[in-house]
């Protein structure tokens, strides 16, 4: 199976208009992509889960792609709320598997924390944790050799959608340069896909929500973690050359964590690492039965 | 929020509140001769020169909040407030909110949506008002007019003028410098984009006609025609002129005329 062998399809959910693709039968899961990313993020992962017998549901996230670009509720648990809209919509009564990447893994985090009883287990994948360390990782010191400066200029009101207007290319090209381990892992045709949406209307704007309500979310980690560790199964991976201590960062807040550092990866772990993902989800996956919700 | 303004002489206060896409510098021709009469106040309102630009509250009922909080800050007393354009809305709400604080309401050049600007919202032969349209998409419109903010104020003293040259060209990089800033022009569109609430708020507040006299005044090439019908929907005593020989942008094109107007409407 192909990712093009995934539907499209669109939904009025939680007010806004999501686009998604899916396909499969089986336990259900959802893959949540990251900044600059869209549901193409796991053109990889998605068919090869699918071919296993899960019902693989991908979307393009508030803001992203061709879902709607609204000027607000780029929160975690907003963004938890359109997802769980989405599955509500697509009649979905099983345990879910929650799957985020980069800052897709954030809702995906806070769903499992929030609706534990909706959800079957949590991926989290190359991204560090809110209110745990993600302060430092942004702060502007030696050991993080300035800082990640994007979640300071993603904020500020108005200057990306100013300044990145017309160089999409290039700015996505440097990040690129600075995200990935295999530079061959993004194609041209791959980056075409992605400012096909990108550098539409609202494209830029849409693609830094996250990041202007960031602090909000943060708030809402640190209330997830204080209510106790997270019960559903955890599979966390962190490339070698990003953030390799996914994983380990999550091992305080969860019951049972799984997983590790993905060798000769940078941060785009979908793309970069797919066989290896796939193995790995495929084995964790097949431990955890999944009982139906479905209230008689 | 910050809010930047101008003022000068003294007497009884003067608001004067800008429209879209200019901000209080269009005022700069009737300020020193109004200034000898009275208090003369003229802010930018929110997103617009030298105000903050903000990630929404755009629509009148809010604008007018600001207004509301401006002159409490100020401690003005009740003053006479002249609206322009889509400052025109934002006068509106205030006046219709706030009698007690408005002697005289002179609006110029906006007939509030629900009582006449929708007419400019749909397409016709020769259309010379598809931005109130256009701009109530702001993603889109930013898009395509962001880098071209000179080539924007240019059609628009043109095409909505009736002597293009009553803009000089340092008037003219006044109010590009003011749209190239960043989050500016996305600001300026929500002006047009909350129509259709502003449309339901209108509504509501025109079920009580305002008592406070109004003077309705339009550019022989502009809204002229329009005002008085319009604003006799929305308050108990209108009187009006149609200024000859004027565009839109009353303001620069005829300020004389102007002056002479608001002075015999406040006198």
């Amino acid at each position: 199976m192909q990712f093009t062998d995934f539907s499209h399809e669109k939904a009025i959910v939680n007010g806004i208009r999501l686009h998604y693709r899916q396909a499969g039968t089986g336990d259900p899961i959802l893959l949540m992509h990251g900044w600059l990313g869209t549901c193409y993020t796991w053109r990889y992962v998605a068919p090869a889960l699918a071919e296993k017998g899960y019902q693989v549901i991908v979307p393009d996230m508030r803001g992203y792609g061709d879902s709607d670009k609204p000027l607000s509720g780029y929160d975690g648990l907003t963004l938890v709320e359109d997802m769980r809209s989405l599955l509500k919509l697509l009649g979905v009564t099983r345990k879910v598997h929650v799957a985020g990447w980069d800052m897709g893994a954030l809702p995906a985090f806070l769903f499992a924390a929030t609706y534990t009883e909706e959800v079957a287990s949590l991926i989290y994948l190359d991204e560090p944790l809110p209110s745990v360390n993600l302060h430092q990782v942004t702060a502007f010191t030696k050991e993080t050799r300035g800082g990640y400066w994007h979640f300071g200029f993603n904020m500020a009101l108005d200057l990306p959608e100013l300044l990145i207007a017309g160089k999409e290319k290039e700015f996505f090209d440097y990040l690129y340069g600075l995200m990935l381990y295999n530079p061959d892992s993004i194609s041209e045709t791959d980056k075409a896909e992605y400012l096909r949406t990108y550098a539409a209307a609202g494209g830029i704007r849409g693609s830094v929500g996250w990041y202007r309500e960031a602090l909000t979310t943060t708030d809402q980690f640190a209330q997830a973690i204080a209510r106790g560790k997270l019960t559903v199964p955890v599979l966390a991976y962190g490339g070698e050359f990003a953030t390799s201590y996914t994983k380990v960062q999550l091992e305080p807040f969860a019951e049972v964590v799984e997983g590790g550092i993905i060798p000769n990866c940078g941060h785009m772990v979908a793309e970069e690492a797919p066989d290896f993902l796939i193995e790995k989800l495929a084995v964790f996956l097949e431990k955890i039965q999944t009982l139906d919700t479905a209230k008689p | 929020m910050q809010m930047s303004y101008l003022q000068a002489g003294e007497g009884v206060p003067l608001l004067l509140l800008h429209g879209f896409p200019q901000h209080s510098h269009m005022w700069r021709k009737v300020i020193p001769e109004l200034a000898s009469h009275y208090l003369v106040i003229a802010p930018d309102l929110r997103g617009m020169g030298g105000s903050s630009i903000l990630p929404d509250g755009y629509d009148k009922k809010t604008l007018a909040e600001d207004l509301r909080a401006f002159v409490e800050a100020l401690k003005l007393d009740p003053f006479y407030l002249i609206g322009y354009d889509l400052g025109g809305g934002v006068a509106y709400a205030f006046a219709a909110t706030n009698p007690e604080k408005v002697r005289k309401f002179a609006i110029m050049e906006y007939v509030p949506p629900g009582f006449g600007y929708e007419y400019g919202l749909q397409p016709v032969r020769d259309w010379q008002s598809w931005q109130l349209a256009f701009f109530t998409v702001p993603d889109v419109a930013v898009q395509f007019i962001i880098g071209k903010e000179r080539e924007l104020l240019a059609w628009y003293f043109c095409h909505w003028s009736y002597n293009p040259d009553a803009i000089d060209q340092d008037d003219f990089e006044i109010y590009v410098r003011q749209l190239q800033k960043p989050g500016a022009l996305r600001a300026g569109f929500s002006y047009f984009a909350t129509v259709f609430d502003d449309t339901d708020y209108f509504k509501t507040l025109a079920q009580q006609k305002i008592t406070t006299p109004v003077l309705a005044l339009g550019g022989e090439f502009g809204a002229g025609g329009f005002m008085v019908p319009g604003w006799q929907q929305l308050a108990e005593t209108v009187s009006g002129a149609i200024v000859p020989q004027t565009g839109h942008w009353i303001a620069d094109e005829a300020p004389e005329a102007l002056i002479q107007e608001l002075r015999d409407f406040f006198n």
